[in-house]
C-alpha cells in the first residue's frame, strides 16, 4: 500500500497542471458549497437578543414644538413607556453604535447569559459571543467615548459576563431610522444602561460612568405592549404619525431580516451559479483525465495490475487532492465570511464538504470504471 | 513451458462480421527457446503474442503455463502471471512518457507482493545497470532517444525476473545501430535462460531465433 502512496503521490507531481485546475476547481465548490450554508444559515437563524422585540411599538419623531414626554403622558391607558437615546463608543478599537436604555427596556431584549452574571456595579459589562471570543469573564476591557462636548475619554470596565447572544441587534435592524439619529437621553432617568452594536461585537454596560452626551431634539419611545391599552397604543400612535414614524417590533425586525438578507440573495445565486460550474467541470475535467490516461493504465494492466489496483492508486491520488483542496476551501470560506458576518464554523458546512467529498470520489470511480471496462487493453497497446 | 493448444481467436469487424483472427493454433515452447513468429500484416502475430502475455483469452482451445492452464484461472490470478512469469517489450515502447526512467522500471514491482519500497529501486537500479541505463534513472522517459526507450522497456521487462520475456516488433520503430543493440540485449536475455518470443516482419533478425515460426490467415506453420 505504501508503494501506491508514493507512485499516486508521485501522479499528481507528474500531471501538475491537471492537478492544479482539479485544486482550484475543488477548492472553488467548496468556498461556495461553505459560503452558501453559512449564508444560508444568517437569513434563516440569528442569535440577536432583539428577536424578543416582535410587540413592542417604537415612535422616532423630532418635532420641535412637542416634548414625546407630554404626548404619552396626556394619552391614557399608556402605563410604560421608556426613551432610547443614542451615542458613539469604541470597544476594543471598533466603533459600535451605542443606545442608552432605561432598565425595562432592558427587560425586554433576548438577552442569554453564557458565563457570568449580570451586571450589579457601574464598573462592570457584559460582552456579546463574539467578543466572548477574545475577553473572558475578569478580564477588562476599554471603552472610549464622547463627552457632551465632544471631548474624548476613556473608561476601563470589568467583564462579569458573556452573552450567547452574537450581536445584540442586526446591523440593519433600526437601519438609518435610529442608528443614524441622534436621541436625547432621558436624563431623569437615574438607572441607563447602554447598549454597544456593531457586526462583530456588543456590549451592555451601566451608564453610570459616563458623562452625558448632549441632547438632542430627537427621540424614541418604547412602549411596552404588556402594560398598556391596545387602544390608546394605536390612538398614540394615529396621533404621532404626522410628527415622525411609528415602528412595530415585527416589522422592525422584518425590515432588518429583509435588508440582511437582500444582499445575500444576489450573492447566493452567483454561488450556486459557481458551484454547479465548478462541480460539473470538476467532474467532466477528471472525465477527459482518465480517457487521456487510459493508455497508462493499459500499462499498468500488462504489467500484472488488476483493476482494484489501478482503482486504489487514484483514490489515493485523488483523497490527498480532495482533502487538501477541501480543507483550505472550507476554512477560507469560514474566513472571509466570518470578516463580514462573524458566523462559526457549522457541523452542516462540515457534513455537507464531506459529502461532496465522498460524491465527488465516487463519481470519479465511476468514470474510470466505465473507461477501464470499456477499454480494450490491446486496442489501447496497438493505437499509442 | 508454455503449451497452446487448438487456440482459435474470433473477432467482430466494425461491420459486426466476425473475423478468425487464429484458427486451431497450437504451438509448444520450450524454456530456453528464442522463437521469432513472423507473418504478413493481419495474419494474427499481435494476437497470438497477446494470448500468450495474458491480455486476450482465446475463442476456444488451451493454454497452459508451466503445467496450468490459464484459461481456467481467475482475473486475479491472470494478473500474477502477468506480474511474475511474463515481461512485455511493445514497438511503441509502452511507457509513461511524464515519468522518470526509474518510476517506469518500477512499475511491475508495484503490483508485485512482498517488495519493499527501498528493495524495489535497488531492483530496477541492477535492472538499469544491467542495460547500461543506470545514469539516466532520473531523466524523463520523453526527454530519451528511441533507443534508450527501448532499453528502458526492456529493463522494465526483466525487473521482476520472468521467466517468459515477450517482445511485439522491438525493434519497429528504431534505426539499424539500435536494432542490432536491441537484438543483442535479447540474445543475452535469451542466454541467461529465459524464453523469448518476438513478433517481427524483419526476416533480417532471424537469425537471432532458435526456431521460427510463419503466422499465415490466422493459421501456424514451423520453418
Amino acid at each position: 500500500m505504501l508503494k501506491y502512496i508514493f507512485f499516486s503521490l508521485k501522479s499528481l507531481k507528474i500531471t501538475l497542471r491537471s492537478t492544479v485546475i482539479s485544486f482550484i476547481l475543488i477548492l472553488i465548490t467548496m468556498l461556495m458549497f461553505n459560503s452558501l450554508i453559512v449564508l444560508g444559515q444568517d437569513s434563516t437563524k440569528t442569535s440577536s437578543a432583539f428577536l424578543n422585540m416582535e410587540d413592542v411599538i417604537f415612535l422616532s419623531f423630532s418635532h420641535p414644538k412637542y416634548d414625546p414626554d407630554d404626548l404619552c403622558k396626556s394619552v391614557p391607558n399608556i402605563k410604560a413607556y421608556h426613551k432610547i437615546s443614542s451615542n458613539l463608543t469604541d470597544i476594543d478599537t471598533t466603533m459600535c453604535a451605542s443606545l442608552y436604555y432605561d432598565k425595562y427596556v432592558l427587560q425586554h431584549f433576548n438577552f442569554d447569559l453564557k458565563n457570568g452574571r449580570m451586571i450589579k456595579d457601574s464598573n462592570e459589562i457584559i460582552i456579546t459571543s463574539a467578543l466572548g471570543k477574545k475577553y473572558k469573564v475578569g478580564d477588562t476591557v476599554s471603552i472610549m467615548y464622547y463627552t457632551e462636548y465632544q471631548e474624548q475619554k476613556f473608561t476601563e470596565k470589568t467583564v462579569c459576563g458573556v452573552l450567547s447572544n452574537d450581536i445584540v441587534f442586526y446591523s440593519s435592524s433600526f437601519g438609518s431610522e435610529i442608528t443614524a439619529s441622534e436621541f436625547r437621553v432621558n436624563l431623569d432617568d437615574p438607572d441607563r444602561f447602554i447598549i454597544g452594536n456593531n457586526e462583530g461585537c456588543g456590549f451592555i454596560t451601566s451608564d453610570e460612568c459616563f458623562e452625558n452626551p448632549f441632547e438632542t431634539d430627537r427621540s424614541i419611545i418604547f412602549i411596552e405592549p404588556e402594560r398598556s391599552d391596545e387602544k390608546s397604543i394605536s390612538d398614540l400612535c394615529t396621533a404621532l404619525q404626522e410628527f415622525g414614524c411609528v415602528y412595530k417590533g415585527a416589522d422592525l425586525i422584518k425590515n432588518a431580516k429583509n435588508n440582511e438578507t437582500k444582499n445575500i440573495k444576489d450573492y447566493r445565486t452567483i454561488m450556486i451559479a459557481l458551484a454547479i460550474l465548478s462541480s460539473v467541470t470538476l467532474f467532466g475535467h477528471y472525465i477527459i483525465d482518465v480517457y487521456r490516461r487510459r493508455n497508462e493504465f493499459a500499462i499498468m494492466y500488462i504489467c500484472g495490475a488488476e483493476n482494484k489496483n489501478i482503482y486504489a492508486i487514484e483514490i489515493v491520488k485523488m483523497i490527498a487532492l480532495v482533502l487538501t483542496a477541501s480543507i483550505i476551501g472550507t476554512s477560507l470560506a469560514y474566513l472571509l465570511i466570518q470578516k463580514t458576518q462573524h458566523m462559526t464554523l457549522s457541523p452542516v458546512g462540515i457534513s455537507i464538504s464531506c459529502g461532496f467529498m465522498l460524491v465527488y470520489i465516487l463519481f470519479s470511480m465511476l468514470a474510470l470504471y466505465l473507461v477501464t471496462k470499456k477499454e480494450d487493453i490491446s486496442e489501447v497497446m496497438k493505437g499509442e | 513451458m508454455i503449451q497452446l493448444k487448438q487456440i482459435s481467436m474470433l473477432y467482430d469487424d466494425s461491420a459486426k462480421r466476425k473475423v478468425t483472427a487464429l484458427n486451431n493454433v497450437s504451438l509448444q515452447i520450450g524454456k530456453s527457446d528464442f522463437i521469432m513468429i513472423t507473418g504478413p500484416s493481419g495474419s494474427g502475430k499481435s494476437t497470438l503474442l497477446q494470448i500468450l502475455g495474458c491480455i486476450s483469452k482465446p475463442t476456444s482451445g488451451q493454454y497452459f503455463i508451466d503445467g496450468h492452464n490459464v484459461c481456467g484461472m481467475s482475473d486475479r490470478e491472470i494478473a500474477k502471471i502477468r506480474n511474475s512469469k511474463i515481461g512485455f517489450i511493445l514497438q511503441n515502447f509502452g511507457l509513461m512518457p511524464y515519468r522518470s526512467v526509474l518510476d517506469n522500471v518500477q512499475i511491475p514491482l508495484l503490483f508485485s507482493k512482498n517488495r519493499s519500497i527501498s528493495g524495489s529501486v535497488d531492483k530496477c537500479r541492477n535492472s538499469l545497470k544491467k542495460l547500461g541505463m543506470e545514469q539516466l534513472a532520473k531523466r524523463k522517459v520523453w526527454e530519451l532517444s528511441g533507443g534508450e526507450k527501448q532499453r528502458v522497456a526492456i529493463a522494465r521487462a526483466i525487473v521482476n525476473e520472468p521467466h517468459i520475456i515477450l517482445a511485439d516488433e522491438p525493434t519497429g520503430s528504431l534505426d539499424p545501430a539500435n536494432k542490432e543493440v536491441i537484438m543483442q540485449i535479447l540474445s543475452d536475455i535469451h542466454e541467461e535462460g529465459r524464453t523469448v518470443v518476438m513478433v517481427t516482419h524483419d526476416m533480417s533478425l532471424l537469425s537471432y531465433a532458435t526456431r521460427v515460426v510463419r503466422l499465415n490467415g490466422g493459421t501456424l506453420s514451423e520453418e
